[in-house]
């Protein structure tokens, strides 16, 4: 199996590559991405800051620290350039035909960031200082049976795959773990912001008007998202998730439950920098809200990803690898 | 509010509005202005619904009458209400509520077949109005002969309907969860539309499969032909009053009755009422009619929110039909 996941090896990969990297302990800062202290975001006609454009969050930084990078937070520019340059080499080794494997997306196919935070942080956690997801016992067990589950089945149902294999979701907040696609396109009216997410072209109408939420029992997906403005940053208070705890998520921390609430700030610190910082708050997964803070930007090309426009997202059109997980599925279970 | 006013409205009165003046003119009302957003457009935004019964083509027995007169209109409304409540079948969807009911039917159940469909308690209530088609172009309502070529498709698909499905892809776009296609003409489930704008920007979002279309206004062209979409590429630019959006590149496995990849299509969008929106569409596609037709609709405001669209989610419909299809398969294997 593992056609039907592409993204899975990456990230192994990606530790893989971190854990060989040598390593040094440095003191470092969680530094905001720079901008000018001075910088004033330009404003919309109503007088809020204007955040609209196409951003990516695309990086090489992984959301949690690798346990080899234990007790450094920041890498020397030496470091994140050996670091880049051997994830290049990892990711054309990766086009190596490997004889009995069915093998995943080829490179082809990826999409993913070149290179480390400007800040050349080893975690986009920020928040626990050790930059790793605070797990309770009962999240961590999820996790561990999440992850035994993961390209192994059983595949019964395409109920079975993961939310993403779905075509449904992989959930909030915006983090760059698939490896292509992670785009989003802000917009604003007085009032709204729009935000449209090329991945599952999941589309968020977020109000910044004042109004309460949903009731939580109505649940969604992508639970209930309410803005407001303190000073320069958007804040997102996100509530009223539904309770999709029996589905399999890609990343566990992403699955929607209704014991999340997940807060999102957003705050133009350049032209083209858009701070991403997200927290997440669930006493039975996690022993402690905890917060990652992402660069976006409309550079792509600083990131090494495709610029242009973002055009219709397809899921899975055409691909008829669930299908084929399904037969082979029923043919082991006929032998 | 509607169906009053358009009811009050005489037959000459109706064609007349539709044929020789701007959409804007129709039925704005005196003591209203049109409100305008920052940079001074109109301000269309909102959650707008599209549940009105009237049907796409004017139905054969209304031959000349483009609109009913309040007498006719009141029998029709009255007609529904006594068949549909009493219904006890599957839900009404589309056309077929004003189809039915202007026959004055003694009784109706609606059943699909076998294992049953919907019933009426997923369905929203229908607003009524005096007009008998959405079509205004050609001016008698109905659609323009289709090509030979495109009654030949239609012919094979339906010769292929009903075809046991081997996967899903053997299904229609919308029960996969893909789309229900531009323009979408579904009324009465889930036919709500949320317009926001931005000074450059206009975005629709489709309650439907949660389809949003974020279309420029900043004068740039259409993308490269090369590049097709399931819902083409749109450009949009004001036209006075009137928002238009113009739309192409749709892939050759769109579907718009039968229109794909030479589709052409025009939408025009304009504020008409505090609560009342015209969305008035022009489809060209001469390899599928004979001449472009246009259609009005009547789109009402809503202040209730839309919430996430759940497609087919807890829904096992699609592995019973293929479940049933391998049945039937084994079935047939074992007669041999």
């Amino acid at each position: 199996m593992g056609t039907h996941n592409p993204r899975r090896p990456r990230t192994l990969l990606l530790a893989t590559v971190c854990a060989a990297l040598v390593a040094g302990a440095i003191a470092g800062t969680h530094a905001q991405s720079t901008g000018g202290a001075t910088y004033t975001a330009p404003r919309t006609a109503w007088g809020v800051p204007d955040i609209q454009g196409i951003w990516t969050n695309a990086t090489l930084t992984p959301i949690e620290r690798p346990a080899s990078m234990s007790g450094q937070d920041v890498l020397t520019a030496e470091e994140a350039a050996a670091f880049e340059t051997s994830s290049a080499e990892a990711r054309a080794a990766s086009d190596t035909f490997i004889p009995g494997n069915v093998g995943a997306y080829n490179q082809f196919w990826m999409d993913g960031g070149k290179v480390m935070t400007g800040d050349r942080r080893t975690s986009l956690i920020t928040d626990p200082p050790d930059g790793r997801i605070p797990w309770t016992a009962a999240g961590r067990e999820r996790l561990a049976e999440d992850s035994a589950k993961y390209g192994v089945g059983p595949f019964d149902s395409w109920i079975d795959a993961d939310t993403g294999e779905r075509c449904l979701t992989d959930g909030l907040p915006f983090v760059p773990l698939q490896g292509y696609n992670m785009n989003y396109h802000i917009l604003q009216s007085e009032g709204w912001v729009a935000m449209l997410n090329e991945m599952f072209h999941e589309f968020r109408l977020i109000p910044t008007d004042g109004r309460s939420h949903i009731p939580v029992h109505v649940g969604q997906w992508l639970g209930d998202s309410r803005g407001r403005w303190e000073g320069d940053t958007l804040v997102v208070e996100t509530t009223a998730f539904a309770d999709r705890s029996a589905d399999l998520w890609r990343a566990t921390w992403r699955g929607a439950r209704p014991g999340l609430h997940l807060v999102e700030r957003f705050t133009r610190v350049d032209e083209q920098t858009l701070d991403y910082e997200f927290t997440m708050t669930d006493p039975d997964m996690f022993t402690r809200p905890w917060t990652a803070l992402l660069p976006m930007t409309t550079d792509h090309e600083s990131r090494g990803v495709t610029s242009g426009p973002m055009y219709e997202y397809a899921c899975h059109e055409g691909n008829y690898g669930l299908l084929n997980i399904m037969r082979g599925a029923r043919a082991e279970d006929a032998q | 509010m509607n169906a009053r006013r358009l009811a009050a409205c005489t037959v000459p009165c109706a064609i007349l509005a539709v044929a020789l003046l701007p959409a804007a003119a129709l039925g704005q009302s005196g003591d209203w202005t049109l409100p305008r957003t920052a940079d001074g457009r109109p301000d269309l935004q909102g959650i707008w619904g599209n549940n009105a019964v009237t049907p796409l083509e004017r139905p054969e027995s209304l031959a000349d009458k483009a609109t009913l007169t309040a007498e006719e209109l009141a029998r029709v409304q009255s007609t529904a209400e006594r068949l549909f409540a009493q219904d006890a079948g599957d839900a009404v969807f589309g056309d077929q509520f004003f189809n039915v009911a202007v026959t004055e039917a003694e009784s109706f159940t609606s059943t699909d077949g076998g294992t049953g469909n919907y019933n009426q308690f997923w369905l929203v209530e229908r607003d009524f109005d005096n007009r008998t088609s959405l079509i205004v172009d050609p001016p008698d309502g109905r659609l323009p002969p289709a090509t030979s070529a495109a009654r030949m498709a239609a012919d094979a698909a339906r010769a292929g309907r009903g075809r046991p499905a081997a996967w899903t892809v053997d299904r229609g776009l919308s029960e996969r969860c893909i789309t229900f296609g531009l323009p979408n003409l579904l009324a009465g489930y889930n036919s709500y539309y949320q317009i926001f704008q931005t000074a450059d920007h206009v975005v629709i979002e489709q309650e439907l499969i949660h389809t949003t279309r974020i279309i420029p206004l900043d004068g740039r062209p259409h993308v490269d032909e090369d590049i097709d979409q399931w819902h083409g590429n749109s450009v949009g630019r004001w036209e006075g009053d009137t928002l238009v959006v113009e739309t192409r590149n749709f892939s050759p496995q769109s579907n718009f009755r039968g229109a794909r990849e030479n589709l052409q299509l025009v939408e025009r969008f304009t504020r008409v009422e505090p609560d009342e929106l015209h969305y008035e569409f022009t489809v060209h596609d001469p390899t599928v009619w004979t001449a472009p037709w246009t259609a009005l609709m009547q789109w009402r405001r809503t202040d209730e929110p839309i919430f996430e669209y759940a497609c087919h989610e807890g829904n096992i419909g699609m592995e019973g039909i293929l479940a049933g299809a391998r049945a039937n398969e084994a079935r047939a294997a074992g007669a041999r």
